[in-house]
């Protein structure tokens, strides 16, 4: 049982680091990472701030953070599992004994960890561009609720990476699922001027709950963070399983009809 | 000039080829509609949210310009971008063919789908939300919208142009269309921003003739905006004249080096 823990933490250790050196020359990251953060955050805060709504600044720069880390996410998981189909690598993958989304995990938080980078230069750009007062309510529930969001958001991500398994065009479909994902977690907007049918939905996205979750901590939202964060660590085990289920069925629907490099 | 529209007929053909090859029911359902119009509605909703229904009806202008311009931006660029990725740009250079009427052609199939995003934004959204925008008002626009958009184009070709030694041609021209964003009056208008920004966004194409097109959708006449319509044209005129330079040049010192296949 030690022995099968240790190799498979020394699987995710090695697709994490693996998945660190390639970032390092890709070019999405840094849009992802450093240019779209800016933008978004000009945007949003500069909106704001033309409507005469100057206090919803540090709400906006906490939205625009964490657009940044699921867009790491969501990018993560759609490239790279096309990333391996392109090197000609899904398939060994696939059929290798260990389990695919062993290796996806490992390289999902990978990516989730550097996405705290956006985090940091959308906090910078309110602060250089906007002279934004950045107070932190609850720093020790901001940090904990910011890594438990970056959990749920990863095993979020592994729900969708193990669709894009099926698809050639997992590229286009991840820039697609961006916006509704934006807009149903309310990230930049409060949830109240969406309908009221479309509320059920966003209580299932982990990003809504954690963007509400460093709202809290913040002081922006009268709300229990850790109340919150404990939603999120049951969200995070309900997206894992099924997560597992969904590679389980993919994995078995690729194997059985041999379809990895036709799709 | 019955060669220049041979080969602009044939690069037409190769543009669209290239982009029927992804218009498949299941990318364009499920990616390129959603995409366009969620993004427009993404930043339509933080305009309601700061500044209410005005505010909103203004960003729903400014995004539906924006769909289309950067669109074209990312096509254009993508257009020189793709001769590299698929190994065709040494036939390109090789050839006696007259290379521009051929680009034209090839960026045909980007300007129009650029200009059916205009169209299924402005059926979708402006219903969608009860902006008081009629029919009559959007469809004696329609004229500039075209102009812009062409305008535009030319920026996506420099673009091209300039990043073909580079590998980061799609993070450019990324970057390129949110900062148009940014600058171009899309979500609050352009003097709200910082007099050097301003400055900036009049010398981008779009921002004269999003300019032209909320005066003409409030009832000014053509003679009224022409100054904006000339300064759009006039704009789009010196960036295509930019690009063909570049272009040229990318060309010649490839020839002389002899590393095009370094790109």
């Amino acid at each position: 049982m030690i022995n099968r823990l240790r190799s498979l933490l020394r699987v995710i250790a090695g697709s994490f680091t693996m998945q660190a050196k390639e970032r390092a020359t890709n070019q999405f990251f840094v849009g992802t990472l450093l240019v779209l953060p800016i933008i978004f955050t000009l945007l949003s805060v500069g909106t704001y701030l033309y409507g005469g709504k100057g206090n919803f600044g540090l709400y906006a720069v906490i939205g625009a953070g964490m657009m940044g880390v699921w867009n790491a996410n969501l990018w993560t998981s759609g490239r790279i599992v096309e990333g391996e189909r392109r090197g000609g690598t899904l398939s060994m993958l696939i059929a290798s004994p260990t389990p695919f989304p062993i290796i996806l995990v490992g390289k999902s938080l990978s990516n989730a960890f550097a996405s705290l980078i956006s985090l940091v230069v959308t906090f910078a750009t309110g602060l250089i561009a906007f002279r934004l007062e950045l107070d932190i309510a609850n720093p020790a529930a901001f940090i904990v609720s910011l890594l438990l969001t970056l959990v749920s958001m990863t095993c979020f991500g592994l729900v969708l990476g193990s669709t894009f398994v099926l698809t050639r065009n997992a590229g286009d479909f991840m820039e697609a699922a961006n916006y509704p994902i934006f807009i149903l977690s309310g990230l930049m907007f409060p949830l109240t001027i969406l309908p009221a049918w479309l509320r059920p939905l966003s209580s299932i996205l982990a990003p809504t709950w954690g963007n509400l979750a460093l709202g809290a901590s913040a002081g922006l939202v009268a709300d229990n963070p850790w109340l919150i964060d404990l939603y999120l660590i049951g969200l995070s085990l309900v997206y894992l399983i099924i997560a597992r289920t969904l590679f389980k069925k993919v994995e078995y629907l690729v194997r059985r009809d041999g379809s990895m490099e036709v799709f | 000039m019955s060669q220049w529209i041979q080969l602009f007929r044939s690069g037409a053909r190769t543009g669209w080829s290239n982009i029927a090859v992804e218009l498949t029911p299941a990318t364009v359902l499920g990616s390129r509609i959603p995409r366009t119009i969620l993004q427009a509605v993404f930043f339509i909703l933080i305009s309601y949210a700061a500044g209410g229904s005005e505010l909103a009806k203004f960003a729903l202008i400014g995004n539906t310009m924006h769909a289309a311009v950067f669109h074209s931006v990312i096509e254009m660029s993508v257009v020189i971008e793709l001769e590299k990725w698929l190994g065709t740009m040494p036939y390109l250079i090789a050839s006696p063919a007259n290379w521009f009427p051929a680009m034209m052609g090839r960026s045909l199939a980007g300007y129009v789908e650029g200009l059916i995003r205009i169209l299924l934004v402005l059926l979708i959204l402006v219903p969608f939300f009860g902006a008081d925008l009629t029919a009559l008002d959007l469809l004696r626009a329609a004229p500039i919208f075209f102009v812009t958009v062409a305008s535009a184009s030319a920026l996506g070709w420099l673009s091209g142009a300039m990043s073909l030694p580079t590998r980061w041609g799609m993070l450019i021209c990324n970057t390129i269309g949110y900062v148009m964003m940014l600058t171009g009056g899309v979500n609050f208008p352009v003097t709200a921003l910082p007099p050097v920004i301003q400055w900036i966004g009049r010398l981008l194409p779009m921002t004269n003739g999003l300019l032209a097109i909320r005066a003409v959708i409030d009832g000014a006449s053509y003679a009224d905006t022409s100054g904006l319509i000339f300064n759009e044209i006039f704009i789009g005129l010196v960036y295509g004249a930019l690009a063909w330079r570049v272009f040229s040049h990318r060309l010649n010192v490839a020839r002389q080096t002899g590393n095009i296949e370094q790109f």
